[in-house]
């Protein structure tokens, strides 16, 4: 698993942890029931505290995207994510609003922004 | 050598009102903070700010002139050998005996420690590429900074207490001092307290993060706390304001014009009131990163140190 | 300042205004000293001018006269030395660090767009003046008046000498900052020889007068040698060759890994009784060995020139030895044994400071060092002389000096006293360390000297020296318990350490009550205070002051 941390974004670093686990998970560059890296490898591998780490898997155990069993591990979710629709849906909406504050900013019209949308959509279904 | 294990809810390291004045100069201020069991601390200050002399009085080395220092409930003047088994110390300019040899000094260090491993000492020296018959003197900064580590971590210390650990280092030699740190952590029960000026390995591998400035501690608390509260505000005034303006829970505004950018410190609701009352419209919300709030911290002590000192003409 | 020649001049001034104001005061002190000398001694001849000799006057005018003559002569000797060596310091322009040890010319100037030819020549000049000064300075105005009149000092012979020795020791310092061994050991018989050669015109040779020229010449030729050597050495230094001569390191290095410590230790007072041993241990030894060397080949080179001085050949090599182990070595190695060797520097190094032990075991592992060195450098003056004896057929002679001598035993059991010195006061760390620590140890020893010739020119101040003794005996003993009582209060030493110095007090002193009581009545003075005064010699107030000064020291 490949995750590169940068500290001076101004995002947690466990935020970042979670956000690319979750981006490794949706592109299909982790496969459900795959292991995730013990919290001490990656903290070591990341050089980051392992708190940090243990953080940013409950925060995914929590969001369903990963499972923990006992004793052997942390495996990615078998099944999608547990969250009932309208959950899903609201965490979509937080990144929507981010993107079509963005546009509108960038003077880009809905349609456009639709077409994008598509384009990537396409993008990564192709790579799977 | 029986000594009581201190209790698991104590604080490894207390310090409660601690002042120092070297003749004329106060090198701490009323300095109070605590290590819990577990933590990594870090303590992040610019240089002179009094982070080295704090260290010291935590492993004994200066004596508490006002307030007390408790380590594993312990005072380090009052019963050094109780304090400093347990503890594994990186100095600032590592002065470690230049004419010993790598082999010579682990084999003296393991003499005062019965929870030495030498298999660790040995995996450690391999890792860090450290030749045995080298001697001191002639090792470069990396390599003298990588003695003194494995030195310190190869008893598996309850507390491991670093002045700078990546002062003068490569970018490679630093990953792995950091490195060897985070596997300390990760082993149950190990503190760590470091000290550094370089923000963002102590975002990296901090859980609690104190400021100093001119020996008073500015800003402590739990690191993710620290940066949740803190985020920069750009704001737009619609006519550039004539001076730089005012306003209530900014730290830190800088730019020019029309558009200036706060740094806030938690109190949102009085700074979006202001800036209201100003006219100005928010148009960038962004978390802060540490070494933003730091300089913001910095630079507020700066402002205020100046109020307090009458300007001469 | 215009030029770089005043820049680097104004730099020595700054850098050692202390140690100049010191050479002022050692100047002024002998100063005063001869003028007092002089004048009690123009009072006395005026007396016995008028009076008869018998008359009381004159002969207490006598006795002050030799008193203050005593005590100006002893003095100038001493603070004369001490400023030639003060002189030598300030002028070889090094610096130290922590870790390297000594430099040469400081690498920081190196940088400057300053060529090397002035850099060598402004120490050079300003330090070959400043000697001639200080030669001029001492002997007309402190020298002369108290000098018996047939002795005159041969000042070509001396300025020739103080100068080449100066810049002889200025071209040693700056060319070979990256051997420090070899350039320890070659200063330490540059001040050796200058110290036999300053001497040469006073021990009356044969053939002296044809032979002081002929020296001169060889001052004179490495006088103006020796700046040119210099130059070409710092020009190699800056510009980066002449490092260290790897081969020969590589060598030394092996020699000393064959020694190096390859079992583990028995527990942490054996790790630092190795460490004290071996900071300390193989320079002191080393440059002990180097200095009998050296006596012993000059003494070789005389005896085939042809003196043939039987018994007194023996002396010829056992005073010199024994000066130089009692009155040098000896406190330079318990002063030594309180700090770091290499940097001279007496505050615990954090890494010394953070050891998990208690303020006892640092002071036990340095007084075990401090004596295993000690009676090892003993024995290796024992054994070089006994080969000397051997080889000049002297065996018998040398018999008697170590085994039926009285005086070899006592001076042994005096040098004890000045191994330990002020031991508290520099393991407190907060003096300075060498050289101006030796120079108070010095004035200390010196004084304590004169006071007791005092006392001995002057019976009829018998019961006052008593008094005095006793007091002294029992402030000794008073902070001793004192001293031992807080170090353990404070948990800084255990009972055994008290009880082991305690006893070993015991049983030196005991010791030396035997040596006095053996002493006494051989002689032809009043020797009642010996008794009294063998109780003081054994070291116990400054062994229980010990682990006070060294918390001192470690926690600040």
């Amino acid at each position: 698993m490949l995750l590169h941390i940068s500290p001076k974004d101004g995002v947690p670093i466990y935020r970042q942890i979670v956000n690319q686990a979750k981006y490794l998970v949706g592109s299909g560059r982790l496969v459900p029931g795959e292991e995730l890296p013990p919290i001490r490898v990656l903290a070591e591998q990341l050089v980051v505290n392992p708190n940090t780490v243990a953080r940013a898997y409950a925060e995914l155990e929590h969001a369903g995207v990963v499972t923990k069993r006992h004793g052997s591990g942390t495996y990615v979710s078998d099944n999608g994510s547990p969250l009932k629709r309208g959950e899903k849906l609201k965490i979509l909406a937080q990144r929507a609003d981010g993107l079509v504050a963005e546009a509108q900013h960038l003077e880009i019209d809905l349609s456009e922004l639709l077409e994008l949308i598509r384009e990537r959509h396409r993008a990564m279904q192709s790579k799977e | 050598m029986n000594m009581p294990t201190s209790s698991p809810h104590e604080p490894v390291i207390a310090i409660n009102g601690l002042s120092r004045r070297f003749k004329s100069k106060l090198a701490l201020e009323t300095v109070s903070l605590a290590v819990e069991r577990g933590q990594v601390f870090g303590l992040v200050g610019a240089n002179g700010a009094g982070k080295t002399t704090l260290i010291k009085h935590v492993l004994g080395l200066l004596k508490a002139e006002s307030g007390f220092v408790r380590v594993f409930g312990r005072d380090p003047v009052a019963e050094p050998v109780a304090v400093l088994s347990r503890v594994g110390f990186l100095s600032e300019d590592r002065d470690l005996p230049g004419w010993m040899r790598v082999d010579e000094l682990i084999r003296y260090t393991r003499a005062f420690h019965r929870a030495w491993d030498s298999a660790y000492a040995e995996r450690l020296r391999e890792q860090f590429q450290l030749d045995p018959a080298a001697r001191i003197k002639q090792l470069s900064r990396g390599e003298l900074a990588k003695a003194g580590l494995l030195v310190a971590l190869a008893h598996r210390p309850e507390l491991l207490v670093l002045d700078e650990p990546s002062s003068g280092l490569d970018p490679v030699v630093r990953r792995e001092m950091l490195e060897a740190i985070v596997r300390t952590v990760a082993d149950e029960g190990r503190t760590v307290f470091f000290s550094s000026h370089l923000l963002d390995e102590i975002e990296r591998v901090s859980d609690r993060v104190a400021m100093m400035a001119k020996g008073r501690v500015v800003l402590q608390g739990r690191l993710d706390e620290i940066l949740e509260s803190h985020f920069r505000l750009t704001l737009r005034f619609p006519t550039p304001p004539p001076a730089q303006p005012k306003l209530a829970g900014a730290l830190h505004l800088t730019g020019g014009g029309l558009e200036w950018t706060a740094l806030c410190n938690g109190a949102r609701g009085e700074l979006e009131a202001a800036a209201a009352v100003l006219g100005a419209r928010i148009v960038e919300d962004t978390p802060a990163s540490l070494d933003e709030i730091f300089l913001a911290r910095m630079g507020g002590e700066r402002s205020i140190s100046d109020q307090l000192q009458p300007k001469v003409k | 300042m215009n030029s770089p020649a005043a820049a680097l001049a104004w730099e020595i001034w700054r850098k050692n205004r202390f140690g100049f104001l010191l050479l002022l005061v050692f100047l002024v002190v002998c100063l005063g000293l001869s003028r007092l000398a002089t004048h009690f001694a123009a009072e006395a001849s005026r007396l016995s001018s008028l009076l008869p000799a018998a008359a009381a006057e004159v002969i207490e005018a006598n006795a002050r006269a030799t008193d203050w003559s005593s005590l100006a002569g002893w003095w100038s000797g001493v603070l004369l030395g001490l400023s030639l060596l003060v002189t030598l310091a300030v002028f070889a322009f090094a610096e130290s660090s922590r870790m390297r040890g000594f430099s040469g010319i400081p690498a920081r100037l190196f940088t400057l767009p300053v060529p090397t030819g002035r850099l060598v020549a402004v120490p050079l000049v300003s330090g070959v003046c400043f000697v001639a000064l200080l030669y001029f300075a001492w002997s007309r105005l402190v020298l002369a008046p108290i000098l018996p009149a047939e002795l005159t000092l041969p000042d070509g012979y001396f300025l020739l000498l103080l100068s080449a020795a100066l810049a002889g020791f200025q071209t040693l310092v700056w060319t070979l900052p990256g051997f420090p061994r070899t350039r320890a050991t070659l200063l330490t018989l540059l001040v050796s020889s200058v110290a036999i050669l300053s001497a040469l015109p006073f021990a009356e040779l044969n053939r002296w007068s044809e032979r002081m020229p002929a020296l001169m010449a060889i001052y004179g030729v490495s006088l103006v040698a020796a700046p040119f050597v210099a130059w070409l050495g710092v020009a190699q230094v800056r510009k980066g060759e002449w490092r260290d001569w790897p081969a020969l390191t590589a060598l030394l290095n092996r020699l000393a890994d064959t020694v190096s410590r390859r079992r583990d230790f028995a527990g942490p007072a054996a790790a630092q009784f190795w460490i004290e041993c071996r900071r300390n241990g193989r320079l002191a030894l080393w440059s002990l060995a180097v200095v009998i060397f050296f006596i012993l080949g000059v003494n070789a080179i005389l005896l085939l020139d042809g003196r043939a001085y039987g018994r007194a050949s023996l002396d010829a090599v056992y005073g010199p030895v024994l000066l130089f182990l009692v009155f040098i070595w000896t406190p330079v190695l318990g002063l030594m044994v309180c700090g770091e060797a290499a940097t001279r520097r007496l505050p615990l190094m954090t890494f010394q400071a953070t050891r998990p032990v208690a303020v006892g075991a640092l002071v036990s592992a340095k007084l075990k060092a401090m004596l295993v060195v000690w009676l090892a450098g003993w024995l290796l003056a024992a054994l070089s002389v006994g080969l000397w004896a051997m080889w000049s057929g002297q065996l018998d002679a040398w018999y008697d000096q170590f085994y039926r001598e009285r005086d070899l035993v006592i001076v042994g059991v005096l040098s004890l006293h000045f191994l330990f010195g002020l031991f508290p006061l520099w393991l407190t760390g907060r003096v300075p360390g060498l050289p101006w620590s030796f120079v108070v140890l010095l004035i200390v020893y010196v004084g304590l000297g004169n006071v007791i010739g005092w006392f001995g020119r002057h019976p009829n101040w018998r019961e006052t020296a008593l008094l005095l003794i006793g007091f002294a005996a029992a402030l000794k003993l008073g902070v001793a318990f004192l001293a031992f009582r807080q170090a353990l209060k404070q948990k800084w030493v255990r009972r055994d350490f008290v009880f082991g110095s305690v006893s070993i007090w015991v049983v030196g002193t005991g010791f030396c009550l035997w040596l006095a009581l053996r002493f006494m009545g051989r002689g032809d003075w009043d020797d009642t205070p010996l008794l009294p005064l063998a109780v003081l010699v054994f070291p116990l107030a400054r062994v229980a002051l010990a682990p006070l000064a060294m918390a001192m020291n470690r926690h600040r």
